[in-house]
Order: C-alpha cells, then sequence, then structure tokens
C-alpha cells in the first residue's frame, strides 16, 4: 500500500460508514411507518405508489411531501392497522378524492376509450405505414423502368403489362392493382 | 423521376403511348372518390379529437381541482372537540335535520383570511350557521386568529391529526361543503367563497328564509 492510498482510508471508511448509516433508512424515509409486522409495511407501501397525491397532483403519495399526503397516509395505515382490505382502502379513498387518486384508472365504460384508444391508433398506424410502403414499392418500380439503365426490360413490353391482369412469374407485378400506375 | 420517365416515353414505339393514352381517360372519375375520401378522413379525425379535448375541458373546471364525489351522497359523520371547550365534541349529530356550511380552515391558510372578510358578512346576513372545521393548527393560533379577525362561525371544531379532513376529501385550505337537512352534500366548493360564489352557489341552494337577512 503506497502513502497515498493510505491516507485515503478514513475517508474510505467513512464513506463506508455514511453507506452503512444512510443506506439502512426506510424507502419511504418520508413518514416511517408505524406498522406492526412486515406484510402490513409491504401492502402500505404498495399502495402509497399506486395513489396519487390531490395535493402535488403528478406524485404518488409515497413520493409527496405535502401534508394533506401524510394525512391520507396515515388514515391508510388505520385502515391497515383495522384490517380493511388493499381493495377497501382504495375504495374509501376513490369515494372521498374520486377516482383522480387512482394512477392506474378502472376498467369501466367510461373509461373503456382510456384503455382502447392505443389500440385504436396502432392499428391507423400501420394502415398508414402499409399504404406508405405501397406507394414507395410502386415508385421503385417505375424508377426500374429507367430507359438509361441498358440491363432493364424493354419499356414497351413493361407498359403492356400494366392495366392487364398480372402475368404469371412476373413477381414485380404480382401485387399491383390495374391501373394504379396512372395515379402518380 | 417520372418527369424524364415521361419524356423518354415519347421515343417509345407506340403501344407505350396508346396504353396510357386509353388509361388517362378513365382516371379522373375513379380518382374523385379517393378525393372525397381524403377530405373526409382528416375531417373526421379533426373532429372526433376537437370533440374528446372539448369534452375534456369542459368537464376538467379549474385546473388542479378535484371534483367531489361526495356533492349528492350522505356527508360523512364526524364529531370532534369544540376549539372554545375542548372537553366537548360537536358534529353530524348536532347539526341533523339543519342546514349547515362546513368551513374546512387553518390560521396558517392566507387563503383563507381573504376569504374570512366574506365569511364575516355573510354570518351576518343569513342564518345558515357556519361551522368552522380548524384544520392541521394549534388552538393557541387559531383563536387568536378569530380575536383579531372576528368570529363568523357557529362553532369552531378542530381536527388535529385530519382524520375529519380525509374523510371529507379535503386536500387544502379552505374548502366549503353545503349540507342540507337530510345530511346530503348539496355542494363544495374549493378555494375562498367569493360574494359571487355566495349568491351564486351557495344562498341558491338555501330555503329563503336561511339565505335572506335575519330580521
Amino acid at each position: 500500500m503506497t502513502l497515498r492510498q493510505a491516507r485515503m482510508l478514513p475517508l474510505f471508511a467513512a464513506l463506508v460508514a455514511a453507506l452503512l448509516v444512510f443506506g439502512a433508512l426506510p424507502v419511504h424515509a418520508i413518514d416511517p411507518a408505524q406498522l406492526p409486522n412486515p406484510q402490513l409495511e409491504a401492502r402500505y407501501d404498495t399502495l402509497l405508489h399506486e395513489l396519487r397525491c390531490p395535493v402535488c397532483q403528478d406524485e404518488s403519495l409515497a413520493d409527496s411531501p405535502a401534508d394533506a399526503a401524510g394525512e391520507i397516509r396515515a388514515q391508510i395505515r388505520r385502515m391497515l392497522l383495522e384490517g380493511k382490505t388493499d381493495a377497501q382502502i382504495k375504495q374509501y379513498l376513490v369515494s372521498r378524492y374520486s377516482e383522480f387518486v387512482l394512477f392506474k384508472p378502472k376498467y369501466s365504460w367510461r373509461n373503456a376509450w382510456l384503455w382502447l384508444l392505443p389500440f385504436f391508433l396502432l392499428a391507423i398506424g400501420i394502415v398508414v405505414a402499409l399504404r406508405i410502403i405501397r406507394a414507395r414499392v410502386s415508385l421503385v418500380d417505375r424508377d426500374d423502368a429507367d430507359p438509361d439503365d441498358e440491363l432493364a426490360p424493354p419499356r414497351e413490353e413493361r407498359l403492356g403489362q400494366r392495366g392487364r391482369s398480372t402475368r404469371d412469374g412476373d413477381p414485380a407485378h404480382v401485387s399491383r392493382p390495374a391501373g394504379e400506375g396512372a395515379a402518380h | 423521376m417520372s418527369k424524364t420517365a415521361a419524356a423518354h416515353a415519347k421515343n417509345l414505339p407506340q403501344p407505350a403511348r396508346t396504353a396510357d393514352a386509353t388509361r388517362a381517360p378513365a382516371t379522373p372519375p375513379a380518382g374523385e372518390k379517393p378525393r372525397l375520401i381524403r377530405f373526409i378522413i382528416p375531417l373526421a379525425a379533426f373532429v372526433a379529437i376537437a370533440a374528446v379535448l372539448g369534452v375534456g375541458i369542459k368537464n376538467s373546471g379549474t385546473v388542479g381541482e378535484i371534483k367531489s364525489p361526495l356533492v349528492g351522497k350522505p356527508a360523512p359523520n364526524w364529531s370532534l372537540p369544540v376549539l372554545d371547550q375542548p372537553g366537548r365534541t360537536f358534529g353530524s349529530k348536532e347539526l341533523a335535520g339543519k342546514w349547515y356550511v362546513l368551513n374546512f380552515w387553518g390560521s396558517w391558510c392566507f387563503a383563507c383570511k381573504d376569504e374570512h372578510q366574506e365569511l364575516l358578512k355573510i354570518s351576518s346576513s343569513s342564518s345558515v350557521p357556519i361551522i368552522g372545521v380548524d384544520w392541521r393548527d394549534d388552538d393557541g393560533s387559531a383563536r387568536n386568529f378569530l380575536d383579531t379577525l372576528g368570529d363568523p362561525y357557529a362553532t369552531v371544531a378542530t381536527d388535529h391529526d385530519g382524520r375529519v379532513v380525509v374523510d371529507w376529501g379535503v386536500y387544502g385550505a379552505p374548502e366549503s361543503f353545503l349540507v342540507n337537512p337530510e345530511g346530503v352534500v348539496v355542494y363544495k366548493k374549493i378555494g375562498p367563497i367569493t360574494p359571487e360564489e355566495w349568491n351564486k352557489n351557495f344562498a341558491s341552494r338555501l330555503p329563503p328564509g336561511l339565505s335572506d337577512r335575519k330580521s
């Protein structure tokens, strides 16, 4: 060990000590739960993360430093100690503070659009993407017809095929609807 | 690219040109329908989005305000110590069969000071009892607040641990509820009661004998 390393040792020890002391604090440090057993504490912790603070409206009850959040947390602790289920506690808070307090909205007819909209938008996106891809594919077809390209098949043959039913064994024309080429 | 292709097409033998020429007149009638659809689809999408956002804006009220699910429902039962007589409790039992305004306040709350002037006016002009719930406060500062600014309340109860506050879905001060003789919450106001607010949403719901001036 060099002298320099030896000098760093107390600093390192202090860091480890600080980690041991502060790292051991409970996760919800806002108000340490006064609950008698770890199962209740775990449920308490989960509930706090699933419920939204009515004051700082983008924070969970676990994260919010607002006084009202502290009062709601105290009420949740009381209800847990009374033996209420998670569902009963959530139902209670919804009946007081409205569905707003649930970070995850309930599935109901009123909320159906909220749940179904992403799938609907995805479907629209797929349709639009397919249309764009098809349009691009047909553009590539036309680029093939560049007459400067000596290797391309004679143009009159290609154009003659358009508008007619597809010919067997000609993959470039298989999926093109009749007459589409004129739309561009 | 299509332009050069077209230019080159002129040099091509006849069959190619006739193929284009015969197809050209056939397209416009077929092209009209897609154009209509292209117009209607974005319009429909716009109308749908505008409708969804419009309903959302209309229902959202003031930013950050949560509509109380208690309105139209039986008020939660409550019972709390009285500020001036800590040994005595007061609550929904004592108020059964009466119209009352339940006002959540605290001496720490600035907006409550603004509202206080209006509450004093209301208490002198109408006979509906205003019940104060002093919240998250110490009794000394609450008394001091009322001694210096005046006391509009029929009774002031104290909620030190916030139980009744949570039970009524209160998350700020001031918040006020109007409760009818059947014990049903008729209206909730989040924020200070202004004269307009009182006339429009409280007095209008009260029977004339209570909203009028005392004789």
